[in-house]
């Protein structure tokens, strides 16, 4: 089962540090992972990315990949640079005080159950 | 920061005139802030000209894999990316120290990354092997003390 980008940020209740710039573009799964070339080889369309890293790369990486949703999890935060650079990119990008493997497990429930 | 020209050659294939697309970046040592932008301005050149999303995905992430490597180890260098009617070759030459051994470098996993690289997500020793799974064509000439020469094709069709 998928859901829109919006859905999945209103039920994990994720804070939105950016804007919602594809709020329809549907999730399939998610993947987790913070060395930049397995998620460069690895993440798929139709995934959003969880991951503490917080740098330019980042941004530059869920570009590439054309992620619609990324997801910092620990209660990482965006330095200011990065942000414009995510603004610019049109990167949605949210945190959460989960940590990624609790943050995977909430995903997977909603999209396991649809329910939203 | 990133410096791009953009020029236009001239051939002749068939008796027709083609001008591919020849686009030029600058890349600085060590400057993370920066690495990848050649690629974001050769991904949305491909866009632009109608190439089917999955290759311009393979396209960007074979440069992109490239680029840092030259930001990390290559002491920074040079970016050309060629866009031909059916292909992209995109060329990333660097002065830095060479591979001494490059069939160990191909090795999955295998990474020589300073602290610095992993600790903003780099240096999995996955670089090489993206680069060779997502070109149609890849060359690389390296020369211990003299520098790295990558030369990657990808078809469009």
């Amino acid at each position: 089962m998928s859901k829109s980008v919006s859905d999945i940020i209103s039920a994990m209740n994720l804070n939105v540090l950016t804007d919602v710039y594809r709020p329809d573009e549907m999730i399939e799964k998610g993947y987790a992972g913070d060395m930049l070339s397995h998620v460069m080889a690895h993440l798929q369309t139709g995934e959003c990315w969880f991951t503490i890293l917080n740098s330019m790369n980042v941004i530059a990486v869920a570009s590439l990949n054309e992620c619609p949703l990324v997801i910092l999890t620990e209660d990482v935060v965006l330095q200011e640079p990065v942000m414009e650079k995510a603004k610019m990119e049109e990167i949605c990008v949210c945190n959460t005080s989960l940590d990624t493997y609790s943050a995977c497990a909430v995903l997977q429930g909603i999209l396991d159950t649809g329910e939203v | 920061m990133l410096r791009s020209a953009i020029r236009s050659r001239t051939s002749r294939e068939g008796g027709c005139a083609i001008e591919p697309l020849v686009r030029q970046y600058e890349i600085r040592a060590n400057d993370f802030t920066h690495a990848g932008e050649a690629s974001s301005s050769m991904k949305k050149s491909l866009s632009r000209l109608g190439v089917k999303a999955e290759v311009i995905k393979r396209a960007a992430i074979a440069m992109y894999e490239a680029e840092i490597n030259a930001v990390i180890h290559g002491h920074g260098g040079m970016a050309e990316v060629t866009v031909f009617p059916e292909k992209v070759v995109i060329v990333i030459e660097d002065h830095g120290p060479g591979i001494p051994d490059l069939d160990q470098a191909m090795v999955a996993g295998w990474s020589t990354a300073p602290d610095i690289a992993r600790e903003m997500g780099f240096g999995a020793g996955m670089g090489l092997p993206n680069i060779k799974k997502n070109c149609d064509e890849l060359k690389i000439d390296t020369k211990v003390g003299e520098g790295t020469k990558v030369t990657m094709e990808v078809r469009f069709t």
